[in-house]
């Protein structure tokens, strides 16, 4: 009953934030009765060890026919609402049945309407209204305000940049990966960030998706930090079983492979995946030999891991993309777009650096080591980003999940 | 001790509250002026001024018809009268520029017209084409109240304290022209060259909008216009030229009848540019205008 009325809360929030009433009741409606009739299939089938992988890939083989969309970063409006959602509440359901949780009530754990608009993948939500409203506002509250400036003041504007996805030579390709990265973390921790602050002030804990990925002292540490509810669901359905009987290199590529179909069925999902899984194996090397420099290495092959695995993923054109791996030289005028695009865009790309900065360089001081935003979430940080946010929150750029629509 | 409250993490809960009050203060207030520009009392001025000159044919665009296209110039040296229906940014949507037109000139009026040029920038602006589909703007630029405000309050601090008295959009000359007097023209621009890529996207923005004209002006003569621009050393002629072919071929394979196709050249110096590289300036219009009305002797 508890988890029922935060899905009624999730559907309410959904509908009044929709723009279409009738769009928004299919993307409530569908998830529901497909999360039930799933649940309710392999509950009575407990044997059927394949069902969580079934379900796992059902969204790329949607992806492979073309029912839902890759992911890309730009707009894609669903044109099948019935689908909406389908890629969190599959995982969800996967995960749980893996882990011999799943119960009928969870239907309404997987299927919540503000968990589908952009995850967390709903692994687990405890009821915590045990504790009163004023403790929940006061720990919550900033987790909101933290991601609203993510997703708005950096992210929204960030889109400006966009058309930099056509130039092809190696300069403007980094420089397009790179803020393609600010882009894509600032609009999916920002809305994931959102909705865990909004479930815990109602009275609900879930996943918290992202733990200051940039914290990292290289790539292992980073994916621990990045999307982290697909990660345990990539763990328990993938590394756990396969770990001991194939080994780390051949698990880490299955990996990261599935993670790669689970975004979309494409060439360049593909070479991210591969890529990853490699520069994630090199990285267990370096700290397994104890390599001289070990950690300069690390960080080296994280951020090449980060901007280049970008490069990949943003870049669903297969022709321009391989062009872009010719990695041609041609000049550094790439540069001068940062005096045409808007000046908003241009301030909000510096915020985003700025903060990525902060949780990189100052990742074993106090606040910022428990990678939960403690530093963002201090009094003075929460007076200078309200200030901020007060000062530059304007109508302008892509205020749309890039995780969702699927 | 995680949830516990402590001095220091109470004063959020305040603090916000005192944040929000100053939010939406501000929205209401942004709601309130979000006419900086006088984009609203451009495009009134222009509609009062139409119901009482006599016109055959239009020009119809965005700021780019504005500034860069004199239908009193056109007037003398074509043998039409000609009226300039350019607004700022094409009224922010499709639908709001055509329902600004049908409720400008009436339909009597619309059947007698006999050329339209329809000169828009959206061809050369990668991703406006779909970014004004998603638009809530109205006509003159303004959004309904929501959760974000139309300008920041940044920008109208900096603009209070620059040139608080600067209009862009001063009340038009005869025949819907632009008054450049009070405008400076500073070229103060970084030109970036861009296309709309997307053959799908042009197809079905071409398709509509030239339903939309016939059916708004049913006898006239439709030259649709790629304006002139000036980019300098980052103009990139192969693809401006690939892009051209591709419009051309659209456009007149979708509409032969009654419809040509004009893609002017580009400006031949920064100089005779406005505030930017799709604006041109008094000597700009001039020239530009002088372009068009000999494409007009050649039909």
């Amino acid at each position: 009953m508890s988890y029922f009325i935060y899905w009624l809360f999730a559907a309410a929030f959904i509908f009044v934030i929709s723009n279409d009433p009738l769009v928004s009741i299919q993307e409530i409606f569908w998830p529901l009765a497909f999360s039930f009739s799933l649940i309710f299939l392999i509950k009575n089938n407990e044997r059927f060890t394949l069902a969580p992988y079934l379900l796992f890939f059902t969204i790329s083989f949607t992806s492979l026919v073309g029912l839902t969309k890759t992911l890309t970063g730009s707009h894609a409006i669903s044109s099948i609402p019935m689908l909406y959602g389908l890629s969190f509440y599959t995982a969800s359901i996967a995960y749980l049945y893996k882990k011999k949780l799943l119960i009928l009530e969870d239907i309404w754990k997987v299927s919540n309407p503000m968990m589908l608009f952009t995850g967390p993948i709903a692994l687990f939500i405890k009821d915590i209204r045990y504790r009163g409203i004023r403790h929940r506002l006061n720990f919550y509250l900033p987790f909101v305000i933290v991601g609203l400036f993510y997703f708005k003041i950096i992210g929204a504007p960030l889109v400006s940049f966009m058309f930099l996805i056509n130039k092809t030579d190696i300069v403007s390709s980094i420089v397009f990966a790179s803020i393609f990265e600010v882009f894509v973390y600032a609009n999916f921790c920002g809305l994931s960030l959102m909705i865990y602050g909004i479930s815990g002030i109602i009275g609900y804990k879930i996943p918290l998706n992202f733990k200051q990925p940039f914290s990292a002292n290289n790539i292992i540490e980073f994916w621990r930090g990045w999307h982290t509810s697909l990660s345990a669901v990539l763990k328990e359905l993938f590394y756990n079983p396969l770990r001991k009987k194939v080994g780390i290199l051949c698990t880490l590529i299955v990996v990261y492979l599935a993670s790669a179909m689970w975004h979309g069925i494409s060439f360049n999902f593909f070479l991210w995946g591969i890529f990853h899984a490699i520069l994630f194996y090199i990285t267990i090397l370096i700290h397994r030999y104890q390599t001289l420099s070990k950690d300069f290495f690390s960080v080296t092959v994280m951020f090449i891991a980060i901007v280049f695995g970008r490069l990949f993923f943003a870049d669903s054109n297969t022709n321009r993309l391989l062009e872009k791996l010719h990695f041609k030289f041609v000049d550094f005028s790439v540069f001068e777009i940062f005096f045409s695009v808007p000046k908003i865009s241009l301030i909000a790309l510096l915020i985003g650096i700025f903060f990525i900065i902060v949780e990189f360089v100052f990742k074993k001081n106090r606040y910022v080591k428990k990678r939960t935003y403690k530093h963002l979430r201090l009094p003075i940080s929460q007076f200078i980003i309200m200030l901020i946010f007060l000062l530059l929150a304007m109508n302008f750029g892509g205020e749309y999940a890039i995780y969702g629509q699927r | 001790m995680r949830y516990m409250v402590n001095v220091k993490s109470a004063i959020i809960l305040p603090m916000f509250y005192c944040f929000l009050l100053g939010y939406i203060s501000y929205l209401i207030y942004d709601n309130n002026h979000q006419n900086i520009d006088n984009i609203k009392g451009f495009g009134l001025a222009k509609r009062s001024m139409a119901a009482e000159v006599n016109f055959d044919a239009v020009l119809l665009g965005g700021s780019n018809v504005a500034y860069s296209l004199s239908a009193q110039q056109l007037t003398l040296e074509t043998d039409n009268f000609w009226f300039n229906f350019g607004l700022s940014s094409e009224a922010f949507t499709d639908q709001n520029y055509w329902k600004y037109i049908e409720e400008t000139i009436d339909e009597a009026r619309r059947s007698n017209i006999e050329f339209v040029v329809y000169s828009s920038i959206l061809p050369l602006k990668s991703g406006h084409i779909l970014s004004r589909k998603r638009s809530h703007q109205n006509t003159w630029g303004e959004t309904p109240l929501g959760f974000f405000p139309s300008l920041s309050l940044a920008h109208r601090l900096k603009s209070f304290f620059n040139n608080p008295s600067n209009l862009v959009y001063q009340a038009p000359l005869a025949r819907g022209d632009f008054n450049f007097e009070n405008k400076e023209c500073n070229q103060n621009y970084i030109a970036r060259f861009e296309r709309e890529m997307d053959e799908i996207v042009l197809q079905d923005w071409i398709n509509s909008q030239l339903k939309d004209i016939k059916r708004i002006f049913p006898n006239a003569r439709i030259i649709f216009v790629v304006p002139s621009e000036f980019y300098g050393d980052k103009y990139d002629r192969e693809v401006a030229d690939l892009m051209n072919n591709i419009l051309k071929n659209m456009i007149l394979s979708t509409s032969s009848d009654k419809t040509n196709y004009f893609s002017q050249p580009i400006f031949p110096s920064k100089n005779i540019t406005c505030d930017s590289m799709l604006h041109g300036n008094l000597e700009g219009r001039e020239w530009r205008t002088k372009l068009l009305a000999e494409f007009f002797s050649d039909i």
